[in-house]
């Protein structure tokens, strides 16, 4: 046997050394897969309309717990996360990239790299940061769950359900369920509930982002990747600001955003800030004049995850959070009258920025498995639906109200189902904006419109018409089994049953009616709130049709290949992603016309355009089919199953590579995403920009590796 | 050296037999994962408005008085057919129409009965859908209330068409 080899064994025995030959092979397959992704490559695979997709159902006991129930917990408040000086922040950011070198991981590679993973040099440096430089500090980690010490809710235990903050809030859906472990759930800061960030115009903040992620990639609880990029949706902040997809960061690097929260126009209208509805909250009550056009006033963002690839296992484990941005319109105080502010459902105790009756909503169908960690089906490329409703990261909670008016921020933060919602009774809503944007006009409605992934419904409700110790729900209207569209719109009295097939529809949190309020009801829910600005004429169209069966012409670590693919202004094949690629090159300062096509029959793909916001002014070709709820500025628009939208857009004040994509991220990691760039507004801007490629190491910069000829 | 080596050409071809298996799970799995609709249809779009009528009691609404509706709904429904998925329907409403007046006082209330709904296509579909109606007065949608209306829809299946819908309003 001495030097033999399978091909001189006999037949018997080489039959056997082939069997033994394919366990080694798969054996070493699978470590070598393991070691890359982690343990989720062998999650079950998805079942065809199972909810949730591919997976088995969450179980919802865990002994010697009692079982889940709807309703048995409070539904926490966001937490809102510290303000500080920037003097706080060591180092102290810098406008380019701080490229203070550090030993690297060994995991990562080794060697030694920048602190900050910011691309650096010019192209890459906080545009404005000597003209807005920041004043306000928010610094956050990403890491893995543990529990809160510092839980701040904004509001006192009374206006929180009677949370006590002081008591450690663990990272967990349910208080009958296992807390999530670090693997699990990636979290700003770690903990739950989600962060909230508070931020006012004119008031720039440096958000600081610590990656305190595994080193090991494979240590990711069988989903997610511990690079991260986030974008602050839909900021109206330089690109290096965005959270670009390919501007991603590694554990032990820092990346410094920088959100200088100016009215869009600033540099062109209004650039004497007389305009008295231009402006912003002080400290005392009164407010302060500032440039850009009011009309552009934005107020409920979030910021999440935007990784390359891994959007949807990202902000699936919980790299999603909130941020208000209060303006002298939308000033968080319903007391103060002054001819500007709306006086929206907030409070009274501070000058702005109140949460006692402003109540921020995420919305997020997940899975877990039978240990009740957080599950997930990377397989399935339709996407992914979860068994189990949360809001604010909790299982189908309560929530204690006053009897007064109350404005509730949701946000569609699934990873790709939609939201109806409607109040268990049927009463009627007031829909006062869209996309984080204040409407024209409020509109009243008793079923809100299906809600996609990513946009974001300001509604207010008026509890007053309630006894005191009732109660009221919202139901969820709409069942959906699979991540291609949803499959129908229930009445509200077939929703109130249940869907056998979808746990998702019926109701989800339970509102109850504590007390008439203490105070009266001050606010106001007034017509018109923000009218539309007036942009100036369109200067060029662009086509953009997301669709099926794309392909991919280029290779390289920017270039991914997936079912899904977007088709530019009808011309060559339907692209799969490449954030090397150039799609589209607007002209610094110039309105444009875009037509997002849905070319994929029958699916339903929620198109996010980054940076600016949208005015639709024609549904399926015709402005009579935009219902009233869209009548304002937006940055998702939902297709419809082989729908269109047209949308006007001016491209303004900053520069650099966006992104537009679906925001079923599931879609978007699966290649329906395309890199477009304003670059020519001047130093130091090249056109084309080049693409930086990240490493631990270092980010270099290459040429992009492909133009669209109808890009500029 | 020998065994060396030839243990190290096991290990590597076993590796690579391992990466091929594994890779051709994985694409096996993808295939089969990922619905790909290839081929779409254009959508099929047609519109029939339905005359309706009918009374929101007192009783239901909170108001101290019925309230009659009378009037246009629009109904547009788009079907798409797509070969991978099978038909699908969304069904746009537009009741903004009706026209609606309190039965004792002759109060004026308009209504914003307006909806995008996700349907599975069918010969027939009942559609309940409620929507808020307030007095046309400034501020009136600050007390507004609820109605339903309820749409009978018929289909030709053969052209996928809407042909007929009937209506009523009242309340949950």
């Amino acid at each position: 046997m001495k030097g033999e080899n399978a091909l001189h064994l006999p037949r018997e025995k080489s039959r056997l050394r082939l069997r033994q030959f394919i366990q080694i092979g798969l054996i070493t397959g699978a470590l070598v897969l393991v070691m890359t992704q982690g343990l989720g490559v062998f999650a079950p695979k998805a079942h065809a309309d199972s909810v949730p997709t591919g997976l088995p159902a969450s179980p919802t006991c865990f002994a010697p717990n009692p079982c889940i129930q709807k309703f048995t917990q409070p539904m926490p408040r966001f937490d809102v996360l510290p303000r500080n000086a920037v003097s706080t922040l060591v180092p102290a950011p810098t406008a380019q990239a701080n490229t203070t070198q550090q030993a690297v991981d060994p995991a990562l590679g080794g060697g030694f790299g920048p602190i900050e993973g910011r691309p650096p040099g010019a192209i890459w440096a906080h545009q404005g940061f000597t003209l807005f430089p920041p004043q306000v500090a928010v610094e956050v980690t990403q890491e893995g769950a543990k529990i809160n010490n510092v839980y701040n809710p904004g509001v006192p235990a009374s206006l929180n359900s009677g949370i006590n903050p002081a008591t450690p809030f663990h990272p967990r859906f349910h208080p009958f369920a296992p807390d999530q472990g670090p693997l699990a759930m990636w979290t700003f800061n770690g903990t739950l509930p989600p962060k909230l960030v508070i931020g006012r115009y004119a008031e720039p903040i440096l958000f600081r982002e610590h990656n305190k992620l595994p080193v090991n990639k494979a240590q990711n609880g069988g989903f997610g990747i511990n690079s991260i990029s986030t974008h602050e949706h839909n900021g109206h902040h330089g690109a290096e600001n965005d959270g670009f997809t390919g501007a991603f960061f590694f554990p032990n690097q820092f990346y410094d955003y920088h959100w200088p929260i100016v009215l869009a126009g600033f540099s062109t209208i209004n650039t004497g800030a007389t305009d008295p509805n231009a402006a912003t909250p002080n400290d005392t009550g009164g407010k302060t004049n500032i440039a850009g056009d009011w009309h552009e006033t934005m107020s409920t963002h979030w910021f999440h995850d935007h990784m390359f690839s891994f959007t949807s296992q990202n902000v699936y484990k919980g790299m999603a959070g909130m941020f208000n941005i209060y303006s002298a319109k939308d000033r968080g105080n319903e007391a103060i009258n002054d001819g500007v502010n709306l006086r929206l459902p907030s409070g009274t105790t501070k000058s702005w920025g109140n949460l006692d009756y402003d109540v921020n909503i995420m919305l997020a169908d997940k899975a877990w498995d039978a240990n009740g960690q957080l599950a997930f089906n990377k397989f399935d490329f339709d996407g992914f639906i979860g068994d189990r409703m949360t809001v604010n990261l909790v299982d189908n909670p309560y929530f204690e109200v006053e009897a007064r008016k109350y404005r509730f921020r949701i946000l569609n933060a699934a990873v790709s189902r939609f939201f109806k919602l409607a109040l268990s009774d049927g009463s009627p809503m007031i829909q006062i904006a869209n996309d984080g944007n204040l409407l024209p006009h409020p509109v009243t409605l008793t079923e809100l419109d299906e809600i996609g992934i990513a946009e974001r419904y300001d509604v207010v409700i008026d509890f007053s018409r309630y006894a005191v110790g009732s109660t009221v729900s919202w139901v969820n209207l709409t069942k959906q089994t699979n991540g291609k569209k949803p499959d129908k719109d229930l009445s509200l009295q077939q929703a109130l049953g249940g869907d056998p097939n979808d746990p998702v529809v019926g109701k989800f949190l339970e509102f109850r009616i504590v007390r008439r309020p203490a105070v009266a009801d001050a606010s106001q829910v007034p017509d018109p709130l923000i009218p539309n600005p007036v942009l100036p004429a369109v200067t060029r169209s662009r086509n953009f049709e997301f669709g099926s069966g794309g392909s991919q012409t280029t290779t390289g670590s920017t270039s991914f290949t997936g079912p899904w693919g977007i088709k530019t202004d009808n011309q060559g094949p339907t692209l799969d992603a490449d954030y090397g690629r150039i799609s589209a090159g607007p002209s610094f300062g110039t309105t444009e016309q875009w037509t997002l096509q849905n070319g994929g029959g029958g699916w339903d793909h929620p198109i996010h355009i980054h940076f600016e916001e949208g005015q639709i002014i024609a549904r399926n070709g015709s402005a009579n089919n935009v219902p009233a709820w869209e009548k304002g500025r937006k940055d998702v628009y939902r297709l419809r199953p082989s729908g269109s939208v047209t949308i006007k857009m001016q491209f303004r004040d900053w520069g650099g590579m966006f992104m537009e994509h679906c925001h079923n991220t599931v879609h978007e990691d699966n290649a329906m995403l395309l890199r477009w760039e304003i670059d020519n507004g001047g130093s130091p801007f090249l056109r084309p920009l080049p693409t930086p490629i990240s490493t631990p190491q270092g980010v270099t910069f290459v040429a992009p590796d492909d133009i669209l000829p109808t890009a500029f | 050296m020998k065994m060396n080596r030839g243990l190290s050409r096991v290990v590597v071809v076993s590796l690579l037999s391992g990466v091929l298996i594994l890779g051709s799970l994985f694409i096996s799995s993808h295939s089969a994962q990922a619905t790909v609709a290839v081929v779409s249809t254009a959508p099929i779009v047609s519109t029939v408005t339905a005359l309706t009528s009918g009374t929101a009691p007192a009783l239901q609404t909170g108001l101290t008085e019925p309230v009659t509706f009378s009037g246009p709904v629009v109904v547009t429904s788009t079907v798409v057919n797509d070969p991978a998925l099978g038909p699908s329907v969304v069904v746009a409403l537009d009741g903004r129409g009706l026209k609606a007046t309190g039965g004792t006082t002759g109060t004026v209330y308009i209504n914003e009965c307006e909806a995008n709904l996700t349907r599975p296509f069918g010969a027939t579909d009942v559609i309940k859908t409620t929507f808020a109606f307030y007095e046309d007065k400034p501020g009136g949608y600050l007390n507004a209330k609820t109605a339903m209306v309820t749409l009978n829809l018929t289909y030709d299946t053969a052209t996928m068409t809407l042909t007929k819908v009937t209506g009523s309003v009242s309340t949950l």
